[in-house]
């Protein structure tokens, strides 16, 4: 009756764990004891199990692995123990020309003008796609700069890029193969354009507002 | 498209009339000459003889390029504005901005929140900038060239040569903002440029939201207010003080030094039609190695063409980049002292960056 009793409210617990109706000062001794209990945990399983297929009934066909956990478990305890060692730095020095190539925002390019928003058109959300040209060179120029950044200026640069596929043709950017790229320096370089520009003619949602505004440009 | 007679316009078609007439009373003790739509065509009538149909004072009519380009850049002297202003691209960045806007006699005042990225306020007085970076806590100060935003640009010159390159079709009316807005398509008249849908609100024509859009009609970038006040409240004395506040920061200026292509060894052997020289830099920071900056412009678009000593290290990728409306392009120009580097850079298709980084010239 006793074990009845505390099954029952422990079915009751993980259904309201689960639903994120539990109070906050029960959580913790919940989550505890379903971590000790087997009941528990099989409760935890077969309502997660309900709630996957009442979702998707498909996900009924694949069931649970209840042992998983277990062997999950057993598999990390037997696991030797790995010594992190920084290793990046000697895979840079294998390729000789990154070791000069300066971070795309260093203090070799930052000019004055830029010093306030460097950090701003790394952080930026800018993404280039790339037309055509860049990319057949890019599998060793953007992603250069993503492993040698963080060696030579690791709080400025978020340089990142995917392997760039050429675009076949140098017409109008293509839609359809959305490749993005960053690149600090074309950033900077706008930010100067815009400086320059000043603004179409007309007041109001163009020119100085749009360039002040579009913070992935840098403005 | 019908466009109703000039000088109904002239009235408040709507919103309240105390409003209206406050704008009015304020715009004469400034004593300035605009923003009444009638003389605003009158303006047009004197600056642009050349564009086209002249306005009639009565009955339907549609607007030039030239008048559309009045007509918009006037609008930048309305009184005063509070607005949200939001920027998207193609590509799917976003940024918005609270804005800011008062005009009284020749100042023009502007406050600009940004919302979105770095925190930084930016203020500029007529072309005067000032952007704060509370976190870095550096103020940089710059002058700007006299850019469209500004009165006094638009010459008859420059006007006509933008009616030379862009036809203005009217598409009707559309709301924004909460506000009834006149839409109209600034046409280019070949593949050089893009496109511009402009809204501009029906009784000031103060912009209120724009589309860069390209040859097929796509639309590459969009800027507008979600949210605006018109002659809403914007003290200017308090404008001006917050852009002077600049303790606590450190107060840095752009280091550019105005030159000519021609004392940097630079010419175009040709014309690109209607991109015509606006101005050129030479960036002098630290060890910037004397970049030098052409600006191109056809009263729209702009294009900066970038010239520095190619570094193999450095430039090691040559093509073409897009960032909605605006392209980079990175080439390298062979020269008997040693190559160039040449970065393009603008709000035009990546032919007309070909076009113009194809004609320059070394000329010491």
């Amino acid at each position: 009756m006793d074990t009845q009793i505390r099954v029952q409210s422990s079915a009751e617990r993980c259904s309201a764990l689960m639903d994120g109706q539990l109070p906050g000062n029960e959580v913790g001794a919940a989550i505890a004891s379903m971590g000790v209990e087997a009941e528990g945990r099989d409760c935890w399983q077969v309502y997660h199990l309900i709630g996957d297929v009442l979702r998707s009934p498909d996900l009924a066909l694949h069931g649970r692995d209840m042992a998983l956990a277990q062997r999950v478990a057993a598999v990390i305890a037997n696991e030797p123990v790995t010594q992190l060692v920084p290793t990046p730095v000697a895979q840079v020095q294998s390729e000789p020309s990154y070791i000069a190539r300066p971070a795309a925002n260093d203090g070799v390019f930052r000019w004055k003008m830029v010093a306030g928003w460097a950090s701003f058109a790394a952080v930026a959300a800018v993404g280039w796609t790339m037309v055509s040209g860049i990319g057949p060179r890019s599998t060793t120029g953007p992603q250069l700069a993503q492993s040698a950044v963080p060696a030579v200026a690791p709080s400025q640069v978020l340089a990142v890029a995917a392997p760039v596929p050429a675009a076949a043709g140098a017409g109008e950017a293509d839609a359809s193969a959305p490749v993005m790229l960053r690149d600090a320096r074309l950033d900077e370089l706008l930010v100067a354009h815009r400086q320059a520009a000043g603004g179409a003619p007309m007041g109001g949602a163009s020119g100085f507002l749009r360039n002040a505004t579009f913070e992935g440009h840098g403005r | 498209m019908n466009r109703v007679g000039v000088s109904v316009r002239g009235a408040p078609g709507h919103g309240p009339l105390s409003r209206f007439s406050g704008w009015k009373r304020r715009l004469r003790s400034a004593a300035m000459v605009c923003c009444t739509i009638g003389m605003v065509n009158l303006a047009v009538a004197q600056a642009v003889p050349s564009a086209g149909d002249a306005p009639s004072p009565m009955g339907p009519h549609e607007r030039s390029v030239g008048e559309w380009l009045v007509r918009l850049q006037q609008a930048s002297r309305v009184p005063s504005f509070v607005g949200t202003f939001v920027v998207t691209s193609a590509t799917g960045a976003m940024s918005s901005a609270r804005i800011w806007h008062v005009c009284e006699g020749d100042v023009q005042l502007e406050r600009i929140e940004a919302l979105s990225g770095i925190p930084r306020s930016i203020f500029r007085r007529n072309q005067s900038v000032v952007t704060f970076y509370p976190q870095a806590r550096v103020a940089i100060t710059d002058q700007r060239d006299a850019g469209g935003a500004f009165p006094n640009l638009l010459t008859a010159n420059s006007s006509a040569s933008i009616a030379d390159h862009y036809v203005a079709k009217e598409l009707g009316q559309s709301r924004v903002a909460g506000f009834d807005a006149d839409v109209v398509y600034l046409k280019p008249r070949d593949d050089l440029r893009y496109g511009y849908r402009i809204w501009s609100e029906r009784n000031t024509g103060l912009v209120i939201k724009t589309q860069t859009v390209d040859a097929k009609g796509a639309v590459l970038e969009q800027s507008a207010f979600s949210e605006l006040q018109l002659n809403a409240r914007v003290p200017a004395v308090k404008l001006t003080r917050m852009m002077e506040r600049t303790e606590g920061y450190k107060v840095e200026k752009p280091s550019r030094v105005a030159t000519t292509p021609a004392a940097e060894g630079w010419a175009l052997s040709s014309e690109v039609p209607g991109f015509r020289s606006q101005s050129c830099y030479r960036h002098t920071a630290d060890q910037s190695s004397g970049m030098v900056q052409w600006v191109f412009s056809d009263g729209l678009a702009t294009v900066s063409l970038f010239m520095e000593p190619f570094d193999a290290h450095r430039h090691t990728a040559e093509g073409v980049a897009a960032m909605g409306a605006t392209h980079t392009m990175t080439k390298r120009l062979p020269d008997a002292q040693g190559p160039w580097w040449v970065t393009a850079v603008g709000e035009v298709p990546p032919g007309t960056l070909k076009a113009l980084a194809s004609r320059l010239q070394r000329k010491p």
